[in-house]
């Protein structure tokens, strides 16, 4: 009884003062829908990385040979890797796996030369692993089977001058440390819109490689999986289901640099969160502040008439919530539209820095940023609103209670 | 620079020593034609056997030779003094003698591998493929040129295409055979009149484009060797470079130990 008395009240003195009330509820809607969005494009923002890094042909999870991690020696290899690749493809979590072989090779034509990693690749799952072979600009990409090809990135053929159809030749070491040389042709080029990317790209089929370095072994499986945002659990559960000899490894372990930018990004993005939430919180508890002064002799008179402290702070805690309420709702309606329009449209970050490269780290980076939007915005609304208000009408509330009936109701007061 | 680098470019470029699977023999020169040449007769070249004298012309079993090398770039130009040891094909050794910042730097070629020796940090490097393409001491030579083995004979299709003009001479094209792993799509190589000296290549690509020129002049004796003192090589998409190696002495078949050719005696050399 007495609590819905206190609740009555304090909507009454929400009602009382309109103008206060909406610009309250209004700020604290405001900071709550920014936050929101900003949650929301950091999401998106680590999925998109995700994306990139895996079809960037890094691939979500990859098998390599035990060590490789540490000394990135492409001379390393797993050894009965065809038995390993059927089990993987078996497996319920692994979608594509695709086998490589790597080796540092010399294009060249003529008196033009330029150093590259040769992949050796299937090419009946490799545009399925890798995104930046999919589009093949001129000509096509190796058919099964077939050796003696090449598709490069057009970087390298400008550096070389060379188009589809040329003879390249390229010179590897083999595993004995002897100069191997093979003729390659070009059958395709690629053209990424990455000058760095373009200039690495060179693939082959993993025979030739095989020739070239003398060892027919693969030097990694690469791995797209069914619940990419799962890599610990599919990791843990290969890793359980494969040998000693080989290491299960994430894009985030070949590419530690580019996983430390995506959590230096959301740790930024909390921060801005949390100073947006800071600002907000300071704002509403300075007009919650403003409340309790304007209504000392109220509450001193309420004091008088036998309210104990903690009812006051009761209600103050309650205009709180109230406010914290509408304001979450507020920034929900605000946020939510701002989040499923860069969920749906994104955000196309040429426009701001122009056609250039838009690649990291041997990853091909979508210059169109798109958010995330889902279900979890709507508690996490609520908890951003509530807690922020809740905790800035602690001190009000402590004021308001502090209230002394006898020097609030003094005239000259 | 050294007979090991001008051995194995040569090697490379001239050897034709098998004999070629299409030679001919029939065009005629238009000019005079020398009448003490053992490979000219008849009006025509006898291809085969001029191939097989340019193969053997720089090859001995050992040889001691002083060389120098100028590179010529669009804004500077360098010379540097250099020794060479070589036996047979597959070892040589070079030591830049001048100038002083140069000096000690040393290449070591046994058969395909390729080491070089830095002074300034004392330590041994060996060229790995990545490098194999890149200049050789700053030259228009690279390091493929000093490694790469002479198996032109077996790689490349040659024939006499006739007279040349520039300069006067018989003209030979050399194809690469369609399985020939190599840079070099045709070189087109002119002998001197009488057959026994090379006077000009030039390195077609895979494409079939020039690529660059080498020029022989200043034939001096050696020896009992009549030989071109002076290699020039100019490469066609690099305007202004040059490249300009001079023979000053060659000793062949001279006393080289096996010990020369090893990575301690490559450290060693100063």
């Amino acid at each position: 009884m007495t609590q819905s008395v206190s609740i009555r009240y304090a909507g009454r003195s929400l009602f009382r003062h309109v103008r206060r009330t909406i610009l309250s509820i209004v700020g604290i809607g405001v900071a709550c829908g920014l936050s929101l969005f900003m949650v929301a494009f950091v999401r998106g923002e680590g999925t998109m990385m995700l994306n990139a890094a895996a079809g960037s042909g890094i691939g979500h999870i990859r098998i390599v040979p035990a060590g490789w991690l540490n000394a990135r020696d492409n001379n390393l290899r797993i050894h009965q890797w065809q038995d390993m690749l059927i089990a993987l493809r078996r497996h319920p979590d692994v979608t594509i796996a695709a086998p490589h072989m790597r080796i540092e090779g010399l294009l060249a034509m003529g008196t033009r030369s330029i150093g590259v990693e040769l992949v050796g690749v299937d090419p009946n799952t490799e545009q399925a692993v890798n995104r930046l072979v999919r589009t093949v600009t001129e000509g096509r990409y190796l058919l099964p089977g077939e050796q003696g090809s090449t598709v490069i990135g057009q970087a390298i053929a400008e550096r070389l001058a060379v188009t589809v159809d040329d003879q390249l030749m390229v010179t590897a070491t083999d595993q004995h440390g002897q100069i191997a040389a093979a003729m390659l042709r070009i059958v395709g080029l690629i053209e990424i819109g990455s000058r760095d990317l373009e200039s690495t790209l060179c693939h082959v089929a993993m025979d030739d490689v095989a020739q070239l370095s003398g060892q027919s072994d693969a030097g990694d499986l690469t791995l797209m999986v069914r619940t990419p945002k799962q890599l610990d659990r599919v990791q843990a559960a290969l890793k359980t289901r494969l040998p000693v000899t080989v290491s299960v490894v994430t894009w985030k372990d070949i590419m530690p640099e580019m996983a430390s930018a995506v959590k230096i990004d959301e740790t930024w993005t909390r921060l801005i969160v949390s100073i947006i939430m800071i600002v907000a919180f300071l704002g509403i508890a300075s007009a919650q502040l403003a409340a309790v002064l304007e209504r000392r002799r109220e509450f001193a008179v309420l004091s008088a008439l036998g309210m104990k402290h903690g009812r006051l702070v009761y209600v103050m805690v309650v205009e709180g919530l109230i406010l914290g309420l509408l304001g979450g709702i507020t920034g929900l309606i605000l946020g939510s539209a701002a989040a499923y329009y860069v969920a749906t449209e994104g955000i196309d970050f040429t426009k701001f820095y122009g056609e250039g490269d838009w690649s990291m780290s041997n990853m091909l980076i979508d210059p169109v940023f798109y958010g995330e939007f889902g279900w979890w915005l709507i508690p996490l609304a609520f908890v951003l609103a509530l807690s922020a208000t809740l905790l800035s009408s602690i001190y009000p509330a402590w004021y308001a209670s502090r209230t002394d009936p006898a020097t609030a109701l003094r005239v000259d007061n | 620079m050294r007979n090991g680098l001008i051995l194995t470019v040569m090697t490379l470029l001239l050897a034709l020593s098998s004999p070629g699977l299409t030679s001919e023999a029939s065009k005629t020169f238009p000019f005079d034609l020398p009448t003490d040449s053992p490979f000219v007769k008849d009006g025509t070249l006898d291809v085969e056997a001029a191939v097989k004298y340019f193969e053997d012309l720089y090859r001995s079993t050992s040889s001691i030779s002083q060389v120098v090398m100028t590179v010529t770039k669009p804004r500077s130009k360098r010379t540097m003094g250099m020794k060479v040891w070589t036996r047979g094909q597959e070892r040589s050794l070079i030591l830049i003698q001048s100038p002083q910042r140069e000096k000690g730097t040393a290449t070591l070629k046994v058969e395909s591998n390729l080491w070089n020796y830095l002074p300034k940090i004392k330590r041994t490097i060996r060229i790995p493929p990545s490098m194999m393409l890149a200049s050789w001491m700053g030259s228009d030579f690279t390091n493929d040129d000093l490694v790469r083995e002479s198996s032109f004979s077996e790689d490349y299709v040659y024939r006499l295409v006739g007279p040349a003009t520039d300069p006067n001479g018989w003209q030979l094209r050399f194809d690469a055979r369609p399985d020939m792993v190599g840079l070099w799509n045709r070189i087109d190589l002119v002998l001197s009149p009488n057959g026994t000296i090379p006077l000009k290549a030039d390195y077609y690509d895979r494409k079939d484009q020039l690529s660059r020129t080498i020029v022989w002049t200043d034939v001096r004796q050696f020896g009992d060797k009549l030989i071109p003192a002076t290699m020039t090589l100019t490469p066609k998409d690099k305007e202004g470079y040059l490249t300009e190696m001079v023979y000053t002495t060659i000793d062949f078949d001279v006393d080289v130990p096996d010990a020369t050719f090893s990575l301690s005696q490559l450290e060693r050399l100063r």
